[in-house]
C-alpha cells in the first residue's frame, strides 16, 4: 500500500484520510526520519489504527515511531466512550512497560571507584535475563491478587519502599478497576515468581550521570543537578502481562466478529468500549499494569539496598528518591477537551508516554508548576532525557509524548553488524560498564540499533509536546 | 524448513513443508531455535498438548504460545515436537524435552506470538506458515 504523506511543517506529517480511514493520521517526525518509515510498515500501521471505530482526532505517532504489530510503536489513539473501541494491540503484550527514574545525593565522581562493584551487585541481586524469576519470592494466589489490585502500594505495604514513592508514580502506582477474577490461572502462574525481575530484551537497569541541565527551574523542582547520579529502571509486567494480552486477543477476535468490526490487521482486534468484553479487558489490563508498578517498586527497593551496601551509606544519606515512574504501554480513561467540550476518552499509548501539562490535577502537587516528568531512555551508549509535559501535548496529542529512541535496525541486522565487535568492551572504553545475561541481547541492543534519541526529543520539543529538562549519560547498564 | 524474517523490533518466523503437520513441527523447531539457539535439549520428559481454535491460523498462534507458556512455567526446552493429529481447528502434539535450570544457555526472550500478518495455509508447494513474534 502506498501511503500519501503531506508535510505540515518541519515536525509534523499528515496521512490525509484515505481509503478505509475514519480520521487522518498525524506523525511527528523530522524529514530525515521519513524515508525509513516508508521502507518499513509503520505508516501502514498508522493508517490501520485510523480505521478503528469511534476514533477521536487523528491516529498519532510520536517521533520514535517504528514498525510494531497492530499499532505502530510510538502510536497514540483516543476513542470515544460511547462509539469507540478498546484494542489490546494498542497496549501491547508488555502491559505497563515503563520507566522509573531515581535521583540521589551522590555524584558520579563519588561512585566512580565503586562502579564495578555496584554494577556487579545489581546484576547479582536483580534477576534479569530470559525467563528470570525469583526462587525465594513465590507468591500465593492471595498475595498475587493483592498485587494486582494494589500495585506499587502492595510493595510499600510489605516494606519495599515508602509512601513518598507512590505519589511520584503515574496513577499513584495503581490503576483503578483491576479485577483479579478476570486474570486467567495461566497468567497468575506466569507472574507468580517473576515479581521483582527485570526480564530481557530492551529492559534494563541503568546507573547514570546528569550530564546537562536544559531547564534550571524544572531541574531544581525535580531535584536534579549536573554530575548527579541517577538510576533508571525499565521493565514491565513480565509473563503475567504477556499472558493477559494473549488471553484477551482470543476474546477480542470473537468480539470483533460479534460487533461487526472490520479489522485491517487481526492484531487490532477490539470491542466497543460499552461492551462486557471491553470491561473485562480493561479490568485485566489494570491488573497487569499494577503488577508492573509493583515490579518496578520492588526493583527500586532492591537498588536502594545495593547502593546502601556498596556505598556503606544509609538510605537517608543516599536519598535515592523516585522522581517519577511512567507507563508507556497502556490504555486509560482520560478527560480531554475536544472542540471546546470535555469528553471522556479511552487513550491508547503503545510505546508512548503520558505528558500532562503544568496545572493538571493528576500530577503530584510538587510538579504542578512544571508539568509531568517524561522519562525518555535512549540507547546504552549515548544518553537519555528527562522532559516535562506541556499544554502543547495536551492540545495536540491527548497529552502524549515519545517513550524512547525507537529502533532503526532489526535484531538480525544488529547482530550481524555486531559481528567482529566487542560491544561490551567498546562501551567499557567509553566508561560505560555493561553487565548482561546474554551477549546476544547486547548485540541486538547495541547503540546503533536505535535512533539518536536527541533527534527524537528535538522533534518533541520543537513540536511543543515536551520541554527538555536534563540529559543523562549511562555509567553502568544491567541487561537481561 | 523454517526461516526468520526481519522486523524492526520483533522477529518473523516462516516455515514451509509438504503437510500442515510438518509445517507446524517446523514452526515449533523455529521457535525453539529462536529461544534456545542451536543447543539440543535432551529427551527426558514428555508432554502432550491438546489445542483447539476457530481456524488454522489461530490454532498455529495458540500452539506456539503454548510452547512459550510451558517454557516459562515449567522451564521446558523441547528436543522435538511431533504433531500427532491435526484437523484445522484442533491438534494433538507430543513435546519431548527437558526441564532446564539457570545454567542452560537461553538465547532470546520471547514474549508471545502475535496475530500480526499470521498465516497458515496451502500454497503451490504444500503448506506455509508465518507469524511475527514479540521479543
Amino acid at each position: 500500500m502506498t501511503i500519501k504523506l503531506q508535510q505540515l511543517d518541519n515536525n509534523r506529517w499528515r496521512i490525509p484520510r484515505q481509503g478505509a480511514m475514519l480520521s487522518d493520521g498525524l506523525i511527528y517526525a523530522s524529514e530525515a526520519m521519513i524515508p525509513k518509515l516508508h521502507r518499513e510498515q509503520a505508516l501502514e500501521q498508522v493508517y490501520n489504527v485510523a480505521c478503528l471505530p469511534g476514533i477521536v482526532g487523528p491516529a498519532l505517532a510520536m517521533p520514535d515511531i517504528h514498525w510494531g504489530y497492530g499499532f505502530p510503536i510510538g502510536g497514540v489513539a483516543a476513542f470515544d466512550a460511547e462509539a469507540g473501541v478498546v484494542s489490546p494491540g494498542g497496549v501491547g503484550y508488555d502491559i505497563n512497560c515503563g520507566v522509573r527514574l531515581l535521583r540521589s545525593a551522590l555524584t558520579a565522581e563519588q561512585i566512580k571507584p565503586h562502579l564495578p562493584q555496584l554494577a556487579d551487585a545489581l546484576f547479582q541481586e536483580v534477576p534479569s535475563g530470559v525467563g528470570s524469576h525469583r526462587r525465594n519470592f513465590k507468591l500465593s494466589d492471595s498475595d498475587l491478587s493483592q498485587v494486582l489490585t494494589e500495585g506499587a502500594g502492595w510493595a510499600v505495604k510489605k516494606g519495599y519502599g515508602s509512601a513518598s514513592d507512590l505519589e511520584c508514580i503515574e496513577n499513584n502506582g495503581a490503576l483503578a478497576g483491576a479485577d483479579p477474577e478476570k486474570i486467567s490461572a495461566r497468567a497468575m502462574e506466569r507472574g507468580r515468581n517473576q515479581l521483582g525481575t527485570l526480564g530481557s530484551g530492551n529492559h534494563f537497569l541503568e546507573i547514570q550521570e546528569v550530564e546537562a541541565i536544559h531547564d534550571e527551574a524544572a531541574a531544581q523542582t525535580l531535584g536534579l543537578f549536573c554530575g548527579q547520579v541517577t538510576v533508571s529502571i525499565h521493565t514491565g509486567s513480565r509473563g503475567l502481562g504477556y499472558q493477559v494480552c494473549d488471553d484477551s486477543l482470543k476474546g477480542m477476535l470473537k468480539a470483533a466478529r460479534k460487533y461487526n468490526i472490520s479489522l485491517p490487521d487481526r492484531q487490532l482486534c477490539c470491542a466497543p468500549l460499552t461492551s462486557p468484553e471491553a470491561a473485562d479487558y480493561l479490568a485485566a489490563m489494570a491488573c497487569a499494569a499494577n503488577f508492573a508498578f509493583a515490579n518496578r517498586q520492588l526493583i527500586c527497593d532492591q537498588t536502594r539496598d545495593v547502593f546502601s551496601q556498596v556505598m556503606d551509606m544509609g538510605e537517608a544519606e543516599l536519598r535515592l528518591n523516585t522522581i517519577y515512574d511512567v507507563c508507556h504501554n497502556i490504555a486509560k480513561w482520560e478527560k480531554h477537551r475536544i472542540d471546546g467540550k470535555e469528553r471522556k476518552l479511552c487513550v491508547h499509548r503503545k510505546g508512548a508516554t503520558r505528558a500532562f501539562p503544568p496545572g493538571h490535577p493528576e500530577l503530584p502537587a510538587a510538579y504542578r508548576g512544571i508539568g509531568q516528568p517524561v522519562l525518555v531512555p535512549g540507547d546504552m551508549g549515548r544518553y537519555s532525557y528527562v522532559l516535562t509535559g506541556t499544554a502543547g501535548a495536551y492540545e495536540q496529542t491527548f497529552g502524549s509524548c515519545c517513550h524512547g529512541a525507537g529502533r532503526v535496525m532489526s535484531r538480525h541486522a544488529a547482530k550481524k553488524a555486531a559481528r567482529g565487535h566487542d560491544i561490551i568492551g567498546e562501551l567499557a572504553q567509553q566508561g560505560i560498564l555493561v553487565r548482561a545475561a546474554g551477549r546476544g541481547t547486547v548485540a541486538e541492543e547495541m547503540p546503533s540499533a536505535y535512533k539518536d534519541v536527541a533527534e527524537v526529543v528535538k522533534v518533541v520539543e520543537q513540536a511543543g509536546l515536551g520541554k527538555i529538562v536534563a540529559r543523562l549519560r549511562p555509567l553502568a547498564v544491567i541487561k537481561g | 524448513m523454517f526461516k526468520f524474517i526481519d522486523h524492526t523490533a520483533d522477529i518473523g518466523l516462516e516455515a514451509h513443508a509438504a503437510t500442515p503437520q510438518k509445517t507446524l513441527e517446523e514452526m515449533a523447531k523455529g521457535l525453539a531455535h529462536l529461544i534456545f539457539g542451536k543447543k539440543k535439549a535432551q529427551a527426558l520428559v514428555k508432554k502432550e498438548l491438546n489445542i483447539e481454535a476457530e481456524n488454522p491460523v489461530d490454532l498455529l498462534v495458540a500452539f506456539l504460545n503454548e510452547l512459550i507458556y510451558y517454557y516459562e512455567t515449567e522451564q521446558l526446552a523441547p528436543q522435538g515436537v511431533q504433531i500427532v493429529s491435526f484437523d484445522g481447528t484442533a491438534l494433538r502434539a507430543i513435546i519431548v524435552g527437558q526441564s532446564i535450570d539457570s545454567e542452560y544457555v537461553v538465547e532470546q526472550q520471547v514474549k508471545a506470538v502475535t496475530y500480526h500478518k499470521a498465516c497458515f495455509c496451502e500454497d503451490e508447494n504444500g503448506w506455509c506458515a508465518r507469524v511475527y513474534i514479540d521479543v
